[in-house]
């Protein structure tokens, strides 16, 4: 079973990295480029290129008190034939006024393909988390859409022990037409993204997605308000590189106005 | 027995007649988006619509809840009513869905609490006027329809047919369709209800809450539309 195990903590005003736990095929590498950012940001190498028969991954984030952190991830998550399943389970928490961002690499099933995937995240009151996910039908230069035997990826939500927010991605090629009305219709990549943040106007927040995301031409997307203070958002497209940059592009400019806001709150603290 | 038979079916075809006023007609629920692009347009792309809403989301967002709802209605646990309202809270994520839904939960029970006097009912209105829960239409119609004494398949069908009634119906209006296609379209419908509603009950519980991106994207798309008919 591979593991990583990702702990912050703060050491005059930035978010270090306090604690972290990994075995094979996992490392964890610190990629914040200006160090005095207060936000950490963490690249999870793998020497592995996916997901293979009976891979079992554990995944732990404990974002403290305070801390800022974004995790990357390196390449697609590939997930190969696996007859018997392969499967992830993330756990994160995310403290008062602590701030999580991750958006990791669109996941390929390829075929004969199973995949369980489970997000479990809890949030502390005043917490932001940023979240997205992107799906692939598989290898569809090779021909092989939707070619997967089963796909599935739940992730909840809950904040102060509330059950805010669930999102069940589960494909069954086999049991869905996926062309057919109400699913992928002509696309061939779907992606969700959604944004909890009491820190800014929810308005502005789907304002910044909805102007990157018109930009882009053959996706369709829609945005709305979870709550006052949350939004999500859902792409289908034609190009996983494509939906990932502009995903990309959103969650830098989230990231970017968590750091400024935490500069302004050091800055008082200064004074 | 013949009679309460016929008490129950007369009971479920008042609390699933569209013209109820809890506002049912006012929501398309995604599809006046798709008739503005064009993508349902004629009598094949409706019933594809229509078939596709029932075996894809009303399915697993909505009649897997009044399925647990009948059954939580009947063991009178609130306890376990309110954590299902906030699970079909959490999993609607377009806002005019969600909205619709809290708006059509609230108008059935005010209708119900004026006509029965069960507790549990009655508690559960309480604590959606007091905003401790949301109020969900299919954990209201399933909760109420368990008080009510009928039985399960009934009490799906006609939840089922209600959604279907209402489709059609927009779809009438608003593709346009001739009420002749329209009838066609719902009569022909009556055996997938039926096997919407064996799978309701048999259906495997990791594709609760499934995702259904096209749709979803319609719904949200329906809030920034230049001229709206429907409140969703």
């Amino acid at each position: 079973m591979g593991q990583y195990s990702v702990d912050t903590g703060l050491y005059r005003e930035l978010t270090i990295l306090k604690d972290t736990f990994f075995t094979p095929p996992f490392n964890v590498v610190e990629v914040r480029e200006d160090k005095s950012n207060p936000l950490l940001e963490v690249m999870i190498m793998s020497s592995s290129p996916g997901f293979f028969n009976h891979d079992d991954y554990k995944i732990d984030i404990n974002v403290k008190k305070e801390t800022l952190l974004n995790i990357q991830t390196q390449s697609y998550q590939r997930v190969y034939d696996t007859p018997d399943g392969a499967r992830q389970e993330m756990n994160v928490n995310i403290e008062e006024n602590a701030y999580f961002s991750h958006l990791p690499h669109p996941s390929v099933p390829h075929k004969g393909s199973i995949f369980e995937g489970k997000n479990k995240i809890n949030l502390a009151a005043n917490s932001v988390l940023i979240w997205g996910e992107i799906l692939a039908c598989g290898r569809k230069l090779n021909g092989e859409s939707f070619a997967f035997i089963k796909y599935s990826s739940l992730t909840e939500v809950y904040r102060e022990g509330k059950l805010f927010y669930k999102d069940n991605l589960y494909l069954k090629p086999s049991t869905v037409d996926f062309k057919s009305i109400g699913q992928y219709e002509e696309f061939t990549y779907q992606a969700n993204f959604v944004c909890i943040d009491p820190f800014h106007s929810v308005k502005d927040h789907m304002e910044l997605m909805t102007t990157v995301l018109a930009e882009e031409e053959d996706i369709i997307f829609g945005v709305s308000k979870l709550s006052e203070d949350a939004c999500a958002l859902r792409v289908l497209g034609n190009s996983g590189e494509q939906i990932f940059q502009a995903l990309r592009n959103i969650r830098k400019q989230l990231d970017k106005q968590a750091n400024a806001l935490r500069k302004k709150e050091i800055a008082v603290k200064l004074v | 027995m013949a009679n309460n038979k016929q008490k129950i079916l007369l009971e479920l075809l008042h609390i699933s007649d569209p013209t109820l006023p809890i506002g049912g007609y006012s929501h398309s629920n995604g599809l006046e988006t798709y008739i503005q692009q064009n993508v349902v347009k004629d009598v094949d792309s409706t019933r594809e619509f229509v078939e596709n809403m029932l075996i894809y989301n009303y399915k697993y967002n909505d009649g897997i809840f009044v399925r647990d709802a009948f059954k939580y209605g009947l063991e009178n646990n609130l306890e376990a009513l309110l954590e299902l309202d906030n699970e079909a809270h959490a999993l609607k994520a377009p806002m005019e869905v969600r909205d619709g839904s809290l708006k059509l939960g609230t108008r059935l029970l005010k209708i119900y609490v004026r006509l029965h006097d069960y507790k549990l009912m009655h508690t559960f209105f309480e604590k959606v006027k007091n905003k401790e829960t949301p109020g969900h239409y299919a954990v209201v119609f399933g909760m109420i329809t368990a008080l009510l004494g009928a039985e399960i398949k009934p009490v799906l069908s006609a939840f089922y047919y209600n959604a279907a009634v209402n489709m059609v119906t927009n779809s009438v209006k608003m593709v346009p369709l001739g009420q002749m296609d329209g009838q066609e379209i719902l009569y022909k419908m009556h055996d997938l209800i039926s096997q919407v509603v064996d799978e309701t009950l048999t259906l495997d519980e990791a594709m609760r809450g499934l995702c259904n991106p096209a749709f979803d994207i319609r719904c949200m798309q329906h809030e920034i539309l230049y001229s709206r008919l429907y409140m969703s």
